[in-house]
């Protein structure tokens, strides 16, 4: 039975092997004559590459970008708010529920599912790194505005993959305009969460950015040198507590200014532990660009 | 687990403060400075390394009339332990130092930072000591080293034999001065032991130092409760064969002896315990067999009835704002913990788990109920949040952890337990964390009672 098997098999091979070793020589010949196509003309295909990259550092300092395009980007993008802002309640709202500190065991009583909280800021990365892909793939001197709504407008209509911008859209939208009393009221759930149970250990990837490989290494850096540098008494621990950080760095990751709270964890003492956090890392790993920082301080180190 | 149950709180905060953050146009933003590959990503920091705060307190200068080389040398050991015992600033270890551990007197304001920074220094504690007759007087300068800083200066005065005392004040001090909460390294803790035979009441610092009775009149004590003023304490002892209320004093302004027992009489009250404003208690008393809320001014007044229900009420614990009073009910069968406004409506039951909880004690926060629930024969010490939504335990052990009361910070528990056979009273982070036995003396040790910070 199994020697039938096995010749059977044999003679299968057979023809298979027949069928690569054409296969391989058809892919040789086409290498070999791509080969000698890029040799004989190489700036067609080298030059663009040097260029994308030395663009990339111009397009860097602030002073030479564009001013105009964004700003209507951003107001297109949200006349259509109902796409970002599912009218799904399929999470009743409850009252905002304290942060526990770290249990030694399980939470007893909680419906999981329901409180948690907004994912939606995850989603919109899922969309960005194609953006950017396209962005390095395509050759970057004659990037144009026209550019990017076609690569948004799919977005809304898949519900789960939302983009960068119409997520920010829907969250100015959902939180309104002064969004500090939610902020210190901790996770209140919203309506119509669309949740992915977590990839939890991508924590970059929550902040709501999109991160290719270099931006995801340099985030890394940063965690570790500033997380490093946190060191604050433990009494903030198990309130919950979360400062956002506003910094400016220039290409070589120095301090432009002073860092400042961007949003207070209501307690100064622990917004000035973060600070100084910021200060005593300074100066951060070199970034991928120039530019502005948010940085997000939690008490707790779950 | 604990990642599964804590991270979706930490992300929600995370995407609010992140929307927050990003809600209002930002400069970057309007500018589309960051055209092709988006802004910088922002970033989560968590204080991840477990590397404490730490806080080098130098030996004080001395000036004016001499206070002696040793004393000065005492009362920093002094401040360490009292900052070890709140462990929310931990002392620098001196074999770090690398700068001179004498500290200047204070009329100079220079600090080598940058070697108090290799030497590992957050904060700097520079300090003078001056002796005014049987007092001595501590000048603090406290530093920011990071930033090469001076943060604030500050005095505490004490006794001059009483160094434990003092150097604790100090080291709480140190503690608000860098995190804007006082420590409790100088706190009390009342409690009942039968050490010599008889349940009396006792008082301790709340690391176990100094434990001495507060009464000896040779007659049961139960359940002390501290005056929130700090100036005297309440508790239950038995005369005539019935349980009354009765305050211990220290303070000249508060009488010692049976408190508003003519509005109880012939009647046992088994537990008062006073609202914030130390103006009103709460009290458990009888009425047809059946234990009953009532609410008494503490200068007397026709006590007014909180709970009216066959079963029994007890164990009243107030809330910070003292708008509200938890306590404990059988009147589902089992102890469980209710709520109630201080007029005694909106009642609402509060816990649904465990088939015996008692012992409610709210934290200064208000965030939190601790209280005690039978586990397997066995009391375990659990925090319930007063929307009853969060409930978890803390305090774990086969043996029984029992009756848990509140630091004035609100970051560390106190309860007895009989761990060791014996009851003796515990100290742990309010997280179950960092489990302390202060008490060792023989018999037990039972019914803590955290009290508040020293005036």
């Amino acid at each position: 039975m199994s020697a039938q098997s096995l010749g059977w098999h044999d003679a299968q091979d057979d023809s298979e092997r027949r069928r690569v070793r054409r296969a391989m020589a058809i892919s040789i010949g086409v290498h070999v004559t791509l080969f000698v196509a890029l040799v004989i003309s190489p700036p067609a295909f080298f030059e663009p590459i040097p260029q994308a990259i030395s663009v990339e550092l111009i397009a860097g300092p602030q002073i030479a970008a564009p001013v105009a395009p964004r700003a209507p980007v951003r107001q297109k993008a949200s006349p259509p708010p109902p796409a970002p802002k599912p009218p799904a309640e399929q999470a009743a709202p409850e009252p905002p529920a304290p942060a526990p500190p770290k249990p030694k065991a399980p939470v007893q009583v909680l419906p999981e599912n329901e409180r948690r909280p907004e994912k939606k800021v995850k989603q919109a990365p899922e969309k960005k790194p194609q953006e950017v892909a396209k962005a390095q793939t395509e050759p970057a001197p004659e990037k144009k505005q026209p550019e990017k709504p076609p690569a948004k407008k799919p977005a809304k209509e898949a519900d789960e993959s939302l983009s960068y911008e119409d997520a920010m859209n829907s969250l100015d939208e959902e939180l309104g305009e002064d969004t500090t009393d939610d902020l210190l009221a901790p996770a209140p759930p919203r309506p119509g969460t669309r949740t992915t149970p977590t990839s939890g250990n991508a924590p970059e990837s929550r902040a709501g950015v999109s991160l290719n490989a270099e931006d995801a290494a340099w985030g890394l850096a940063v965690r570790r040198k500033v997380g490093g540098n946190f060191v604050m008494p433990s009494n903030f621990r198990g309130r919950g507590l979360v400062t956002a950080i506003r910094l400016e760095i220039t290409p070589a990751g120095a301090l432009i200014g002073e860092p400042e709270v961007q949003r207070s964890s209501g307690d100064p003492y622990f917004d000035d532990f973060a600070l100084l956090a910021v200060v005593k890392a300074a100066p951060l790993p070199t970034p991928p660009r120039p530019g502005q920082l948010f940085l997000l301080f939690s008490a707790e180190d779950y | 687990m604990r990642n599964r149950n804590t991270n979706w709180i930490l992300s929600g905060l995370t995407a609010l403060a992140l929307a927050a953050v990003i809600g209002p146009p930002t400069a970057a933003r309007a500018q589309g400075l960051e055209e092709e590959r988006g802004p910088l990503p922002t970033l989560e920091i968590t204080p991840g390394n477990v590397k404490a705060f730490r806080a080098a307190v130098l030996r004080f200068a001395e000036v004016g009339p001499p206070v002696g080389a040793e004393r000065v040398a005492a009362l920093r050991d002094e401040v360490d332990r009292g900052l070890e015992f709140s462990s929310v600033v931990l002392p620098l270890g001196r074999a770090a130092y690398l700068a001179p551990e004498q500290s200047p007197p204070l009329a100079q304001t220079t600090l080598d930072c940058e070697t108090w920074k290799q030497s590992g220094a957050d904060a700097v504690v520079q300090g003078e000591l001056k002796r005014a007759e049987t007092r001595l007087r501590a000048d603090l300068r406290i530093w920011d080293v990071a930033r090469c800083k001076e943060q604030k200066t500050g005095f505490v005065v004490g006794d001059r034999d009483d160094l434990p005392k003092l150097g604790r004040l100090i080291a709480d001090q140190i503690v608000e001065v860098l995190t804007g909460t006082r420590g409790v390294s100088s706190t009390e803790i009342a409690y009942i032991s039968d050490r010599t035979g008889t349940r009396e009441l006792y008082v301790m610092t709340a690391d176990g130092r100094n434990q001495r009775a507060a009464t000896r009149v040779n007659s049961l004590k139960m359940f002390p409760e501290w005056v929130p003023d700090g100036s005297a304490i309440l508790y239950i002892a038995y005369s005539k064969g019935q349980p009354g209320l009765f305050l211990t004093s220290r303070s000249p302004l508060v009488k010692p002896g049976p408190i508003l027992q003519s509005l109880f009489t012939g009647r046992p009250v088994y537990r008062g315990r006073f609202d914030p404003t130390g103006e009103e208690l709460a009290v458990v008393s009888s009425v047809e067999g059946a234990a009953e809320l009532f609410l008494v001014k503490r200068q007397g007044s026709q006590p007014r009835r909180l709970t009216s229900h066959p079963a029994i009420d007890i164990t009243p614990a107030w809330s910070p704002d003292g708008r509200q009073i938890a306590f404990v009910s059988d009147r589902s069968g089992s102890p469980q913990l209710y709520i109630m406004n201080r007029d005694g409506s909106n009642l609402q039951r509060l816990t649904f788990t465990g088939s015996y909880n008692a012992a409610p004690t709210w934290s200064p926060d208000g965030r939190w109920i601790a209280y005690e629930t039978r586990v397997r024969g066995q009391f375990d010490i659990w925090l319930i949040d007063p929307s009853g939504q969060i409930n978890f335990p803390v305090i774990q052990h086969p043996k029984s952890d029992e009756g848990p009361t509140w630091s004035p910070d609100g970051r560390k528990l106190a309860f007895s337990s009989s761990r060791r056979g014996r009851y003796d009273i515990y100290v742990a982070d309010w997280n179950g964390e960092n489990v302390l036995r202060v008490t060792e003396s023989a018999g037990s040790n039972i019914q803590p009672a955290w009290g508040p910070h020293p005036r």
